[in-house]
């Protein structure tokens, strides 16, 4: 489903973070967001999902043609929005199948049937190769870095959204975590066809998982945007030249 | 007069005996000694008001207690007195629908004895809660471990006060307690808002975990 990032400012604590942002995701798209540390990007996902310290102080976020600008978190995530941060946390004694057991009660407005909720929970564990004993673990409790991010891909598998916004999923990852964590998602991509927002440091995720867009970002703002080639020249040239391009009034690298 | 049956043992003496126990403890009396021997596991303790019970833990025994209070036994104060090679293991969840004052004395008296406690305290907006814990390690015994672990999760405006108070006079022991309060996390409630949760179904659910129910 297209989203549509129109003009937003967002503030943290009374600071502006984001000043008139603008972003166009269709339906089934890949965009990743690349830029140095502390330029917004992660700013940009918490505000889309609503995170109590972001505000969103103008312009709108349009998501399957309705304005989710003013929804609170739960029902952007019932419309099918789905986030996975970069350190998803822990929360003790509420076990993975519980909450997702609510989630999924919330989002059908129906009660569950335990039997196929038991079925399907099965059929992804081995789908991701994650033990089913996690499914009666409390969330993220006492998990690893990679077997955190497992569990979140866990949770996207069972609620099934059609947005997915994944911040830096990819930190903390060993090549192979990397490799697994990056296979589901395309093999979810494939099969449901979602939009994605990707932020990442790395390349090699963009190996994986092929975007359509890389825009950069500094103070807040897209500097640029490209193909995958753009990601693949800042991890080899860094973003300085970039920078200095546009601080010299070169707007025309704008694509 | 002690009455007994498969799961339960309602207690109306000053001194009793129970051996290889599970199941439902209730004392009337509201002074008590138990003498504890075997392996023994409390699965609901229900005590009068402004009772005094003493849980002595003779040579070899074991005593699990896993139990969740609301309403009941607010005002209590338990003493575990532990003589050598014995296990306890208190696993407390409290949800306060009224004010509570609990005392909690552990007395390591003798050699290899292992300790464990941990209290989970919630309130809401129905009642405080003042729990005093203690540890005692007594001088010259060898080889004792006792774990102390008070966790307080404040829902509304009703205040949770621990006292947590260890006293080690022995040099042969590995101790350790801690005591954490903290209000419904903001960030804990965004990662399930996030998942589709209203706010509501959130805090209840956290509230459930905290206090165990959802194993």
């Amino acid at each position: 489903m297209d989203l549509k990032i129109q003009n937003v400012s967002v503030s943290i604590a009374d600071k502006n973070i984001i000043n008139n942002f603008d972003l166009e995701i269709k339906s089934g798209e890949i965009h990743v967001l690349m830029g140095p540390n502390g330029v917004g990007k992660s700013t940009i996902c918490k505000a889309l999902m609503k995170s109590p310290e972001y505000k969103i102080t103008n312009g709108k976020i349009i998501f399957a043609d309705k304005d989710i600008t003013h929804l609170e978190t739960c029902e952007i995530s019932k419309l099918g929005i789905f986030y996975i941060s970069q350190n998803p946390i822990t929360i003790e004694g509420v076990t993975n199948a519980e909450m997702l057991r609510l989630a999924l009660s919330s989002k059908t407005g129906e009660k569950i049937n335990i039997f196929d909720f038991n079925k399907k929970c099965n059929e992804i564990c081995a789908k991701i190769n994650l033990p089913k004993s996690f499914l009666h673990r409390a969330i993220n409790d006492g998990m690893s870095g990679g077997e955190r991010k497992k569990n979140e891909l866990l949770h996207l598998w069972m609620l099934e959204p059609s947005f997915i916004i994944l911040d830096e999923i990819d930190s903390g990852l060993d090549v192979d975590a990397l490799k697994t964590v990056a296979n589901s998602i395309m093999e979810y991509y494939e099969e449901k066809k979602p939009s994605i927002l990707l932020i990442t440091h790395h390349t090699k995720l963009l190996d994986v998982i092929k975007p359509n867009k890389v825009h950069i970002l500094k103070d807040g703002q897209i500097i640029k945007s490209g193909s995958i080639s753009l990601a693949r020249n800042i991890e080899s040239n860094g973003f300085q030249d970039l920078f200095v391009t546009k601080e010299l009034g070169d707007t025309k690298k704008y694509e | 007069m002690t009455q007994k049956n498969m799961n339960k043992i309602i207690v109306d003496e000053q001194v009793y005996s129970l051996n290889e126990f599970v199941g439902e403890l209730q004392i009337l009396s509201k002074e008590c000694l138990l003498h504890l021997n075997g392996v023994n596991k409390i699965t609901k303790l229900n005590l009068q008001e402004h009772s005094k019970i003493t849980f002595h833990l003779t040579n070899d025994t074991q005593l699990l207690i896993n139990d969740y209070w609301s309403n009941e036994n607010n005002n209590v104060e338990c003493i575990f007195d532990t003589d050598h090679n014995t296990k306890l293991d208190m696993e407390l969840y409290l949800e306060a629908t009224k004010d509570y004052k609990l005392v909690f004395k552990n007395n390591i008296l003798g050699d290899n004895n292992k300790t464990k406690i941990a209290i989970h305290a919630l309130t809401n907006d129905t009642g405080k809660i003042q729990i005093e814990s203690s540890g005692f390690i007594e001088k010259n015994t060898q080889n004792n471990e006792f774990l102390e672990e008070l966790k307080g999760l404040i829902l509304k405006n009703q205040p949770i006060t621990f006292l947590p108070n260890l006293l080690v006079d022995s040099d042969s022991v590995l101790a350790n307690h801690n005591a954490t309060i903290k209000c419904i996390d903001e960030e804990e409630l965004f990662y399930l808002q996030s998942k589709g949760l209203s706010r509501k179904v959130a805090i209840n659910l956290i509230k459930e975990g905290f206090l165990n129910k959802l194993k």
